[in-house]
């Protein structure tokens, strides 16, 4: 197979595969928790974040950026926690007005970069839609890299997070600081979306979060194997779907990469409902 | 001082919520090894004061303390079960995960449960008749069920104290009658059980102890003591027969003004 062979290929591969394995395991955590939007939130949120940060740095290196879209992601997650606490507005209305705010501004910080003519300003317009063909080798090390880092924290305090998604109160009882934990979840979806917002951009990311999750769900009801089957589930998609796109030319990753993983959705649930009927008339 | 040591001694005990007064100067002290109720309107602060029993929310003033120790440092002791609504019992979670949750706390992230704290999970589960149902989603548990789900959580941490916010809603009546002799034959080996309660009809059958609370502390004492007609009618501004005495069973359950 000549595609797998080529190394441009390859180091897309890779990158995406790493980004997936990030987004689809704290979106099991997103979830679980019924705040699956969250993750578009903070997509969104990011983007402010990734231009203030080349305005500042005035470098495109995905470190750089990456750490201004996690910082502006915890701001949204931060704003929306705000507002609901302050007001009377509800989690979702919130959401729904950080989430468009925030990429208002990104678009603004965006034009203004566009206008100011700065040099090394180019494919900074992709990451509303992803541009996962222009990855380097050392953005998929930083990607790897932060992944492993999302990888550690979420094993080292899985029991901790699942007591808190199920029963905060008990959680507390049991002397989980819920504070703590509550920053932890955050920040593990800040890092995995600041990672993705290259392949699957802004606008697509909440897929890379929910459609594995949703997916796994179908297949399990117990919260560590339905991590490891959206694991599977995401890994595969963002195989699938970068193949696909590197197949043919002028194709973007991004969006083949969330078809994919669509289709995987799509696909469990019909599985679902034929061994559903097979077995109720097995039973009869 | 009175001697504290089978006490759990709540002492003026205040809590705002803003500039709304939700309980205040409340001084009780509870018997241990009993079934105790929480009556009272809604809105009359029970659920507040279970909270600070639980140390789940930190009295404007006052303290609760367990054998002369503010509850805050013995948490252990203490197991909350938490209203039904509360719960999302859609997550992804068997009967046994539930259970296996009171260890979480006690072994490193890296670490297995041990041999004994799987064997105290597993009596546990046997105990509340679960066992059958251990690999079961918590969802797929019949209300009773998960009530006893949550009540194994509970014995398996060795609680001594069980805290439960109205167990008996949304369960029907041979589920309560079963919940109610669990209560009883929890008691019988030492364990206090303080339930927030509604039903005035039975609360004369099986409980031992009644606090009544309407923002302040209204009663306490054995039930016949507490739930009189006078009592009542300054509680909830009508007056109910209570029925007194175990093994009462009424039709219909609901209490009838007189």
């Amino acid at each position: 197979m000549t595609l797998f062979s080529d190394p441009v290929f390859l180091v897309v591969l890779i990158g995406v595969v790493m980004v997936t394995v990030a987004s689809s395991a704290v979106g099991c955590l997103l979830y679980v928790q019924r705040n699956a939007l969250l993750g578009e939130t903070m997509a969104h949120g990011c983007l402010p974040g990734i231009y203030a940060a080349f305005l500042l740095g005035g470098t495109r290196n995905l470190g750089w950026l990456a750490l201004g879209a996690t910082l502006s992601g915890l701001v949204s997650s931060l704003l929306v926690d705000a507002i609901v606490a302050r007001t009377r507005i509800h989690h979702d209305a919130a959401m729904a007005i950080v989430l468009s705010w925030m990429f208002g501004t990104g678009v603004v910080l965006l034009s203004f970069i566009q206008q100011a003519n700065l040099s090394n300003q180019n494919g900074l317009e992709d990451l509303f839609f992803g541009n996962a063909a222009a990855m380097s080798w050392n953005d998929v090390m930083i990607i790897t890299g932060v992944s492993a880092v999302v990888g550690v924290l979420m094993g080292i305090n899985f029991r901790r997070i699942k007591i808190y998604l199920f029963d905060a109160e008990y959680a507390r009882m049991q002397g989980v600081k819920i504070t703590w934990v509550r920053a932890l979840l955050s920040s593990l979806v800040a890092m995995s979306v600041a990672i993705g917002i290259q392949t699957a951009g802004a606008i697509l990311m909440a897929s890379l979060l929910v459609a594995p999750a949703a997916t796994a769900r179908q297949w399990t009801s117990r919260l560590l194997p339905m991590v490891c089957v959206a694991l599977a589930v995401g890994v595969l998609g963002g195989t699938i779907g970068t193949v696909l796109s590197c197949a043919s030319p002028n194709m973007p990753t991004g969006p083949w990469v969330v078809i994919s993983m669509t289709l995987l959705f799509a696909l469990s649930i019909a599985a679902q409902r034929v061994s559903g009927r097979l077995k109720s008339s097995q039973k009869r | 001082m009175k001697s504290e040591a089978r006490c759990i001694d709540i002492r003026d005990l205040s809590v705002f919520y803003g500039n709304t007064r939700a309980l205040s100067d409340i001084s009780i002290c509870l018997p241990e090894a009993k079934i105790i109720g929480i009556m009272g309107p809604n809105g009359s602060g029970k659920t507040t004061l279970l909270k600070c029993m639980t140390g789940l929310l930190s009295p404007d003033s006052g303290e609760v303390l367990l054998g002369g120790v503010p509850v805050g440092r013995q948490r252990f002791r203490l197991s909350y079960i938490p209203q039904k609504e509360k719960i999302d019992w859609d997550f992804p979670m068997s009967v046994r995960d539930l259970v296996e949750m009171a260890m979480y706390a006690k072994r490193r992230w890296y670490q297995k449960l041990s041999a004994e704290q799987l064997s105290r999970v597993s009596s546990a589960l046997e105990s509340m008749g679960l066992e059958r149902l251990q690999n079961r989603q918590i969802g797929e548990l019949s209300g009773g069920q998960q009530q006893r789900a949550f009540m194994a959580r509970a014995l398996a941490s060795d609680a001594d104290i069980l805290v439960l916010d109205e167990p008996f809603t949304g369960i029907d009546a041979k589920a309560t009658d079963e919940l109610i002799r669990i209560f009883q034959s929890l008691r019988d080996v030492g364990k206090t059980v303080i339930l927030v309660h509604h039903d005035l009809a039975n609360a004369g059958s099986f409980l031992d102890h009644v606090v009544l609370l309407k923002g302040s502390l209204l009663a306490q004492g054995p039930p016949e003591e507490v739930l009189t007609s006078e009592v009542l009618v300054q509680a909830y501004g009508v007056s109910f027969q209570i029925p007194f005495g175990s093994g009462l069973h009424l039709d219909g359950g609901s209490p009838s003004p007189s």
